[in-house]
């Protein structure tokens, strides 16, 4: 029974990655670039989703808002530097993605932005009932988790196969020169790729903010990196490999802390596991690169 | 109705001068475009289809100036390429290369949020341009898995699957033995009879010869010949060119 | 269009780099602030005092005097004051922050020091060390101080205080909680209760005043949270407490449902954790979530308004050992709590209390001392009788080793605000 609720509560902390890690693998799916600064959309989307919702008391209404500021906030930092970098070697889009993500942390320490606090986010259940059965249970916050991450991976999966955009990511993740040579217009496509990319870690900002009752402008250092080890894990661009990932280190970090503790911090665990896969299998769970 | 126009095209990478003031015309026919390596003639296909701004001169497709622009607006206008060096895009089935091009020009980003690509009449088209170059029974292989006769043949098909024009293909024989060569000849006579303008460029001699009905003929950047197969094949300063390279 | 966006997002890039780079006052700008770093905080110990409290010496009593003291007038006296206004520890730094300049206010209202103005210089060492080193020097070398308070954590703190030793120049530690502090040297004291006090307070109150057996230890990973534990440790077994599990956990952990599930199955009757709001708050709304209805007892780490705001409803009951009693009758406490509530909008808490105080005794015993002497001002502290003129008081007296003795306070969490729970007032337990 309590190996259950552990494992409920590895799922909702899963959700927590998976979002994330779905937008990043989205982005970098098409654009090969390891964009450090999705964990500044992350940040910003929790930010403008806690004012939102304190504004306006609704939390699916805030979460619409962050998720198309987000968005927006993506796409914004595609055109004003990764663009310009198409062509580039790998590692200057890197560097500047690095860069902005350090400054725009900064920039959200400003008191007129999100300042050197914590802000509470009681958005709750956002009215959602909670569950319980003999075995285990969720919370409403863990019901609120787990529906919305579902509802988004949903869409994303129908858009990603089954529509024509989606096509377009598949054809440019594989050869941008030849995505545009059958017509493909490589900017509308990367954008509108980014502007779902963010609005995703926008959502996932808001849905972490929910859960632990806290945004701040720090929150998105140890995102950043751990998208990125759970991306790697699953295999570079596959989103179901992220998401497989997002479930097993959910799951390790949960069962490993319950069985011996916090021996190690918790989140060094994403760093153990990333060198044990490269060392045994470089191309991720189900990554082909 | 296709009509090219290449007015005065220069290009530079650098220091080095690959496009030398070429300038002719083509419209609704087979043209060759041949040379010894290294003469510009993929250069002037990246001129023309957009993958490359030269710099000075102009080129007119239909009346309508598109050296300026992006790879995709020239396809949009009804031009297609293909490439010397086959890249289908490999974790893709056949089926679903030839359907990336079959929606792509046609309809805004906005609309490609919702509409599927699998659509009936989607999946119509490709049987159509499948059977046009006979691949009709790789419909489902993955591309990458596909031997380099096939893979040419799946090119064409991609850039058939964009409704061109006019037809640009960048060696299409290359890599090919003698059937399949004759093969691709007939489907290139065959589209050509269904009125798609194309332009060729081909290093097999005999293949461009008896194929095109209009040659030019470019070295070090210019065009120092046109005309049809059998004036070429006498030109002297062709011969030079061709013997110099070797 | 396309140009006009990224021109636009470029021009903002350069306005925000301008604004980073540009620090409007003399502080050292911090860089961006891990949550995770291992810092430990200022915990202090409050002795304890047996005897009745005397009539304190104080300058003047808190109620007003008869005639208006004479406005201060001169040249100002000098004190340094540093504290994380930046940084992961920002919300305590300001707190201490304005506290300490509230105090300077109020001691500037009752004629100041020596009849001249008291004057606070302040730098944010963003819970560093090594700014703190830096602030250390500058205060001592660039703006002359009398005296200093240290209203940061105990890694900054401990970078401080030998700096301050060698230059002969008197330091308060406000609530930095390391040992190692007030060993520094002659010149260094503690106004809030050691670490390890703190925790046999802890251990006395789930034993003898709850009546509870079973303890679960949940430590946070740092000098604060180990030496609390310790403190605890000793007492409980000297009363014959039981530990059912102990764990411990990193600085900035947020997510404790895993280990919940193990004090759930361990079979406690209470919870013993160490921690800052953040770390509480999640502890306690997690626990709430996963059906722990346990008590939660925390120390002074719990002891801030943030915490009550971040946990919500699940604070309600939590009890914590500090030093600032919210229900106390004394005239100094209510001063600061109601003129901090009026100036600042917010309510006040621990970590405030201490820096106040710092500044109400380096104030007697300047003015005790009759000059800025620093031999004078640390002998006016060590004799320190009954002092009345402080927050967290009364101080009842300073032990040898520079320690301050006073009552312990446990306060509750009800409707959403510290209640007191129990004071502590043997001197046997509350002495360091």
């Amino acid at each position: 029974m309590l190996l259950l609720q552990n494992l409920s509560n590895a799922l909702i902390l899963a959700c927590t990655y998976i979002l994330m890690a779905a937008g990043l693998t989205m982005v970098y799916g098409v654009l090969k670039v390891l964009h450090i600064a999705h964990a500044s959309v992350y940040t910003v989307g929790a930010f403008v989703g806690v004012l939102a919702f304190t504004r306006l008391g609704n939390f699916w209404v805030a979460l619409a808002i962050a998720m198309f500021v987000s968005g927006i906030f993506g796409v914004l930092i595609y055109r004003s530097t990764y663009f310009y970098l198409l062509n580039s070697p790998r590692t200057v889009p890197l560097i500047a993605s690095v860069g902005m993500f350090v400054m725009f942390t900064d920039l959200l320490q400003k008191p007129f932005l999100m300042g050197a606090y914590q802000r509470a986010f009681p958005a709750g259940g956002a009215g959602l009932p909670a569950v319980k059965t003999a075995l285990f249970s969720f919370t409403a916050k863990q019901v609120l988790i787990l529906l919305v991450t579902v509802i988004l991976l949903a869409i994303v999966y129908v858009i990603l196969t089954r529509t024509k955009l989606g096509l377009s990511w598949q054809a440019a993740s594989m050869d941008r020169d030849m995505a545009s040579a059958v017509g493909v217009n490589l900017n509308q496509s990367i954008a509108a790729n980014f502007f779902l990319g963010s609005a995703l870690a926008g959502a996932a900002g808001v849905l972490v903010g929910v859960y632990n009752n806290s945004v701040f402008a720090t929150m998105g250092d140890l995102p950043s990196y751990k998208a990125f080890i759970i991306i790697v894990l699953g295999g570079m661009g596959s989103l179901p490999g992220a998401i497989l990932a997002s479930l097993i280190l959910a799951i390790v970090e949960n069962f490993l802390v319950a069985s011996i503790g916090y021996v190690l911090p918790r989140d060094s665990i994403a760093f153990l596991v990333l060198i044990l896969m490269l060392m045994f299998r470089p191309n991720g769970l189900l990554g082909r690169e | 109705m296709s009509q090219l126009e290449i007015r005065s095209v220069s290009h530079w990478f650098g220091g080095l001068q690959a496009l030398k003031d070429v300038t002719f015309d083509t419209h609704d026919e087979i043209l060759g475009l041949i040379g010894p390596n290294g003469a510009g003639k993929t250069t002037l296909f990246n001129v023309i289809s957009g993958f490359i701004v030269p710099t000075s001169g102009e080129v007119r497709f239909n009346g309508k100036a598109i050296h300026r622009l992006r790879a995709d607006q020239t396809v949009r206008l009804g031009l297609a390429r293909t490439f010397q060096i086959v890249k289908p895009f490999a974790s893709l089935t056949v089926e679903e290369n030839v359907l990336v091009g079959l929606g792509m020009p046609y309809y805004p980003t906005s609309a490609a949020l919702y509409q599927r690509y699998r659509t009936r009449s989607n999946l119509d088209q490709v049987e159509q341009i499948l059977a046009k170059v006979h691949l009709t029974d790789y419909r489902s292989a993955q591309a990458a898995k596909l031997p380099i006769g096939l893979l040419r043949r799946l090119e064409i098909a991609r850039a058939l699957a964009t409704h061109p024009k006019l037809l640009l293909l960048d060696e299409p024989a290359a890599g090919l033995v003698a059937q399949e060569a004759e093969e691709l000849a007939a489907l290139v006579r065959d589209l050509y009879a269904q009125g798609l303008h194309i332009i060729l460029i081909e290093h097999n001699m005999r293949f461009a010869m008896n194929l095109c009905h209009r040659i030019v003929v470019l070295a070090q950047g210019e065009i120092i010949a046109q005309g049809n197969p059998t004036e070429i094949q006498n030109n002297e300063k062709v011969i030079n060119a061709y013997l110099g390279q070797e | 269009m396309k140009i006009k966006l990224s021109s636009l997002f470029v021009a903002l890039t350069i306005l925000s780099l301008i604004l980073a780079g540009c620090a409007s006052q003399p502080t050292p700008t911090p860089a961006v602030e891990q949550p995770a770093q291992p810092q430990a905080p200022e915990v202090t110990e409050a002795p304890a005092m047996t005897e009745a409290p005397l009539e304190t010496e104080a300058p003047q009593a808190t109620e007003a005097p008869a005639e208006e003291p004479a406005a201060p007038s001169g040249e100002p006296i000098k004190i340094g004051f540093f504290s994380p206004t930046t940084g992961f520890a920002a919300a305590d730094g300001t707190s201490a922050l304005q506290s300490a300049q509230l105090a300077v206010k109020i001691v500037n209202e009752r004629g100041g020091v020596l009849g001249r103005p008291l004057e606070l210089v302040y730098y944010d060492d963003a819970a560093k060390p090594d700014q703190a080193s830096a602030i250390a020097r500058k205060l001592i070398e660039q703006d002359k101080v009398v005296a200093a308070i240290s209203g940061s954590y105990s890694g900054a703190t401990r970078a401080a205080a030998p700096i301050f030793q060698e230059a002969g120049i008197p330091m308060l530690s406000a609530y930095a909680i390391h040992p190692e502090i007030t060993k520094t040297g002659n010149m260094i004291y503690r106004i809030g209760t050691l670490a390890t006090t703190q925790g046999r307070v802890g251990a006395e109150l789930v034993g003898k005043v709850m009546n509870l057996k079973k303890v679960a230890i949940l430590t946070i990973d740092n000098d604060f949270g180990i030496s609390l534990t310790e403190g605890f440790k000793q007492h409980a077994a000297e009363i014959g407490l039981e530990i059912v599990l102990e764990e411990k956990y990193p600085l900035g952990e947020t997510e404790f449902r895993p280990i919940i599930g193990k004090i759930k199955a361990s079979g406690a009757e209470v919870v013993y954790a160490t921690g800052y709001y953040n770390e509480a708050a999640n502890l306690v709304s997690q626990a709430r979530d996963e059906g722990l209805e346990i008590p939660i007892i925390g120390q002074e780490g719990y002891d801030s308004p943030k915490f009550i705001e971040l946990a919500g409803e699940a604070a309600e009951g939590v009890i914590i050992t500090t030093d600032l009693n919210r229900d106390s009758e004394r005239p100094m406490t209510r001063l600061f709590l109601e003129q901090y509530e009026a100036t600042y909008g917010e309510k006040a808490d621990m970590v405030g209390a201490s820096a106040f105080d710092a500044v109400m005794v380096l104030a007697y015993a300047i003015n005790t001392a009759g000059s800025t002497d620093p031999q004078a001002i640390v002998k006016a502290i060590s004799e320190l009788k009954n002092f009345e003129d402080v927050a967290s008081g009364p101080f009842w007296y300073y032990t040898p080793e520079r320690e301050v003795v006073r009552p312990i306070s446990s306060q509750i969490v009800r409707d959403g605000a510290f209640h007191l729970y129990h004071e502590f007032t043997d001197e046997a337990l509350v002495k360091p």
